[in-house]
């Protein structure tokens, strides 16, 4: 039979050349090229919209003045790159340079994530695949932790901090809160608080709760065929979970590895609070240093140029792993 | 008949292996919990019931001269009687609900809708398109707040600027100077009754959708892709028309997936504090306070430990009423949906 | 450049020689590590003055090594009192004298009028008295700090002289940016005769003139607002460097940047007076304090003399505007000499406790300026909340 498509067809050229299918999806639906177009607008229009801070942040990066432009720019109208020259040589009025900065945000976000990674795929394991007694009780007090604003356990974990502290009492050691120096001597060589190690274990209290939570949720969803086959063969629990779970999971583990590592890397008000040695200062916070109290003295090119610095890794992790995170994180909080 | 009185040594070792396995495992969790987690949350509520000030930090609950004022601190918050001003807990309790809710409910049909369009079948540019919305949530917040704050300033903001080159396109020659973060009156003045809402709350809307409809298109495209083509074949061999198609088949299939998501994107919103802070500080007149920067505020620069203690039992009450209301919401609809 | 330098050097050099000799001792004495912390702005002038300084610091005083933190103006505080509190915190910090009074009352800083006896000739009673409470002295004074009005010459010739002046030019459309806030008010009170402390601390602003200025100010914001004109100074530094206004007004802390940018062009007067007299605004005084868990503080003390001493402190004024609490400075700057005119008539800032009063009750200043209740209503509210 003559198929009926063809009848559909009118004779005038324009009018053709507008409906012309431009899917190329042999057997789907068709896309007319003026409805193509329509969609081009809106999709272009969308991107206006989700690129115009952006490109204010870049044009702003890439200006020579330290103050606000009075006009909209939006387009670089110099390609100026003294900001980002000032800010790799002094990054901030502290005597840190650039790369110990980079090196201590990656340390902190790197050492926080793996850590909490490793505690927590234990833990999601014994919740996803055991039942035991107190499993309810227990999961409602591993989750629960995620319902308090990080700031309300800032002032305890400050003074737990706080209180492990190495001095020099003019020739002996003393490690508090064991022992400590008479009064009046005593020069703090090292306090936990007042450093990333400090940061790091408090920063470890809300990372915990989510990496169990995102994992549970993935583990749930793994079927156990593979468990139990093994355990017919006679593996026991450990076997099970190191060398067949661990390995199955592992993409999720990276995920969620990921996605603790770009939240911590934002993250400044912690260390904002604990932290009062430059050396041991990161890239998120250098970039609150820079607001301060009037917006007069943001040095805003540098500003903008520190906040694309600051941008570019995670904007580079999102895009090459956008599909892997999406799923990472339906998967957990679907289930969860 | 002998072996029932004398049980096997080795299963018995096994079943306690069995019975002991799941703790075992749990152990290096609650082990670094009880210490960073557990061990802060106890004191917290401990200094709630005190008057613990800046002098009491060297030695904490041991400082003598520590106060323990009972309730005090629950109901200086509850009923105003903190030293801070403009601050009532219920208007502030009410707007945060607000701002959250009112959020999400922009968010997640205009996430839904802008992911429809990506996934057009045939429509050019597709990869770049979905790269490019994804940057909003890419931006450090800080930086976007500071960078909306900008943009919403009186004098040099991009917004009264592109108002005024609209006005100007209508034939008014003034410059729109409109005081987004400043202003006092409320444009609707009966919403919200027991605070209206300032021209700050709807600029914060502004800035806060453009970096939350992404997140929601991110999660629809996933969900939308999972849904089988011949559906929508079999409909349209049936006659039914595109807008039937998207309320009858994308919509619920779509509801497993967002509804997660837009839990997700209530708590986000309720909780969020970077945003907040740099934009508005907490609003005129802590007008777009929200529970977590007032939190922020009593610890960091009134130094109230002990009512900033007693805050954050309250919002943790607060929160564990709201997981227990979505916990039930979400296990609602997965009963729907099987 | 070169030639200054080498002047600074020999000049250094023979200050160094003089104050081993007034101090009897030798050399530097400092030794160790001290570490101080600092608000300057990212990239200010006074930020890149300090740094200058600092440099110096390393060959006149090699035994010791001075470590500097930089905290934000609007934290510094915060962190300071949290840190010497939990058992640390730095050596001495500079800052304003804004809490001085409830700072030392709280034990955070360290009584020095012991270890600073005899060595604060230099420096003028007035900055002395801005460091002390109740008699004990608790700070190295740096500079004095009050606001101005500064104008731009291009656009103005003479600088308006009293609060009609101000207001009719103003009403001209002369752009004017104004600092209001409770701060900055305070000069204005002093204008129209209002007092709002008695000798006992008693709040007395329903008496008076305070309500005059208030209603005053208000008549210029509405206008400010009108013109969309700034009204803070961190709004108002673009416009005003860059010749869209006349007029700013603001603390001398703000000195340096402006003259980068007008040189010759900048021009200060006093706050105008009013029909109550001159104006009136806070004297602060900027100062080092020390840090009660300090265990370097004689090094600290050395480091704090030798950074508000004659050579720092010039360095200070020419390059970032600082008015000199060191009375061996040579003052050759009109600018300078002008700022020290204008505050004579300024109010030291109190130290006391009541103070905090005024900083409670008076600072709501929007429910005047932008929720239209009436001066004279707001005034007398808030002096009874105050007196309660």
């Amino acid at each position: 039979m003559a198929t009926y498509t063809e009848s559909k067809q009118s004779k005038n050229p324009i009018v053709r050349f507008l409906t012309m299918n431009t899917s190329r999806e042999v057997g789907g639906r068709e896309l007319p090229l003026w409805r193509q177009l329509v969609l081009q607008v809106l999709c272009i229009a969308i991107a206006a919209e989700v690129l115009f801070p952006i490109m204010y942040i870049i044009t702003l990066s890439f200006s020579s003045r330290e103050t606000r432009p009075s006009s909209l720019e939006l387009f670089p109208k110099e390609l100026s790159l003294t900001a980002y020259k000032q800010v790799i040589d002094r990054p901030t009025a502290n005597p840190v340079t650039f790369i110990e900065l980079l090196r201590n945000s990656f340390l902190l976000s790197v050492g926080v994530g793996l850590s909490s990674l490793m505690v927590a795929v234990l833990a999601a394991y014994a919740f996803s695949r055991f039942k035991f007694k107190l499993r309810q009780v227990l999961m409602v007090l591993v989750f629960v932790p995620l319902l308090i604003p990080a700031i309300g356990l800032s002032t305890p974990l400050y003074l737990l901090m706080n209180s492990f502290r190495i001095a020099d009492c003019g020739g002996a050691i003393a490690i508090s809160p064991f022992a400590s120096c008479a009064q009046g001597l005593g020069r703090v060589m090292f306090n936990l608080r007042d450093s990333l190690w400090g940061v790091g274990i408090a920063m470890i209290s809300t990372a915990l709760p989510f990496a169990v939570w995102n994992l549970k949720g993935y583990l749930d969803t793994i079927p156990r065929e593979l468990e139990e086959a093994a355990a017919i063969d006679g593996a026991d629990t450990n076997q099970i979970f190191f060398q067949i779970v661990l390995p199955l999971a592992l993409p999720q583990l990276a995920v969620t590895f990921f996605l603790g590592f770009i939240g911590h890397w934002q993250e400044f008000a912690l260390p904002w609070l604990f932290l009062t040695q430059p050396e041991s200062y990161t890239l998120s916070m250098t970039l609150y240093n820079m607001t301060g109290q009037y917006a007069n003295s943001v040095p805003w090119n540098r500003f903008a140029a520190m906040a694309v610095i600051v941008a570019l890794p995670v904007a580079i992790t999102y895009i090459a792993l956008q599909k892997q995170i999406v799923s990472g994180l339906t998967s957990g909080s679907v289930k969860g | 008949m002998a072996s029932t009185s004398m049980i096997d040594p080795v299963k018995r070792r096994s079943d306690f292996r069995k019975v002991v396995t799941p703790y075992l495992y749990l152990v290096p969790a609650f082990l670094v919990m009880s210490v960073i987690t557990f061990y802060p949350l106890i004191y917290q509520v401990i200094v709630s019931f005190t008057d613990f000030q800046t002098k009491d930090l060297l030695r904490g609950l041991a400082s003598e001269n520590l106060n323990q004022v009972g309730v005090q601190n629950y109901v200086d918050i509850l009923t105003g009687g903190l030293p801070v001003q403009n601050f009532e807990f219920f208007r502030v309790l009410t707007y945060n609900l607000w701002w959250a809710i009112t959020n999400v409910a922009l968010h997640v049909p205009a996430g839904i809708v802008i992911a429809v369009l990506l996934n057009t079948p045939g429509l050019w540019l597709k990869r770049i398109y979905r790269s490019l919305y994804i940057l909003p949530i890419v931006v450090p917040p800080l930086v976007v707040a500071t960078v909306w704050r900008n943009i919403f300033d009186e004098q040099y903001g991009a917004m009264n600027q592109f108002l005024t080159n609209v006005g100007m396109l209508f034939g008014s020659i003034d410059p729109v100077r409109i005081r987004w973060l400043e202003d006092f009156t409320p444009p609707i003045p009966w919403l919200l009754p027991n605070g209206p809402l300032t021209l700050a709350y709807y600029a914060m809307m502004i800035a806060n959708f453009w970096l939350g409809w992404p997140f929601m298109t991110l999660v629809a495209t996933g969900a939308l892709q999972s849904i089988p083509k011949d559906l929508y074949e079999a409909a349209s061999i049936d006659g039914a028309s595109g807008y039937q198609q998207f309320r009858n088949i994308t919509v619920p299939l779509l509801r497993p997936a967002m509804i997660p998501a837009a839990i997700y994107g209530f708590t986000l919103s309720f909780n969020l504090f970077n945003f907040v802070y740099f934009m508005t500080g907490g609003g005129p007149a802590r007008s777009t306070e929200i529970l977590v920067t007032f939190a922020y505020d009593l610890v960091r620069n009134l130094r109230l430990y002990g009512a900033a203690a007693a805050f954050s039992v309250i919002v943790f009450f607060v929160a564990m009423v709201i997981f227990l209301i979505t916990n039930r919401l979400t296990k609602a609809t997965e009963n729907i949906v099987e | 450049m070169k030639k200054q330098f080498n002047l600074l050097i020999s000049l250094i050099l023979i200050s160094a020689f003089v104050l081993t000799a007034c101090g009897g001792g030798s050399g530097s004495t400092a030794t160790g590590e001290v570490t101080f912390w600092h608000a300057y702005a990212t990239g200010s002038a006074e930020e890149a003055a300090l740094t200058a300084i600092l440099e110096q610091a390393k060959t006149d005083m090699p035994n010791v090594t001075i470590n500097v933190l930089q905290v934000p103006f609007n934290d510094i505080y915060n962190k300071y009192r949290t840190d010497v509190a939990s058992g640390g915190g730095p050596d001495m910090f500079i800052a304003p004298n804004d809490s001085l009074g409830d700072d030392a009352r709280a034990g955070l800083l360290a009584d020095i009028t012991e270890l600073a006896s005899g060595k604060l000739g230099d420096y003028s009673q007035l900055s002395i008295d801005g460091m002390s409470v109740e008699g004990k002295l608790y700070g190295v004074p740096e500079s004095l700090k009050a606001v101005a009005l500064w104008y731009n010459k291009d656009l103005i010739d003479t600088p308006p002289a009293t609060t009609d002046d101000l207001k009719a030019l103003m009403e001209g459309g002369t752009p004017v940016s104004l600092s209001y806030g409770c701060y900055h008010h305070y000069g204005f009170f002093g204008s129209f005769g209002g007092e709002v402390f008695d000798d006992s601390w008693k709040v007395i602003a329903d008496q008076g003139g305070v309500a005059d200025a208030m209603s005053y100010l208000n008549d210029l914001y509405q206008i400010s607002v009108a013109n969309g004109w700034p009204k803070n100074d961190s709004d108002g530094l673009a416009p005003f460097t860059e010749g869209q206004m006349a007029i700013i007004t603001n603390g001398n802390w703000a000195m340096g940047d402006y003259r980068k940018a007008l040189g010759d062009k900048l021009g200060v007067a006093p706050l105008p007076s009013g029909p109550g007299g001159a104006a009136t605004p806070f004297l602060g005084v900027d100062g080092f304090y020390f840090n009660p868990n300090s265990t370097n503080l004689e090094s600290a003390l050395e480091v704090a003399l030798y950074l508000t001493g004659k050579d720092a402190q010039t360095a200070m004024m020419n390059d970032a505007g600082h008015v000199p609490a060191n009375t061996t400075v040579e003052v050759t700057d009109p600018l300078i000499q002008s700022l020290l005119d204008a505050f004579e008539t300024a109010y030291v800032r109190p130290q006391v406790p009541q103070l905090g009063n005024y900083w409670s009750n008076f600072c709501g200043t929007d429910q005047v300026f932008e929720a239209g209740v009436p001066a004279a209503d707001w005034v007398a509210e808030a002096t009874a909340n105050a007196n309660k």
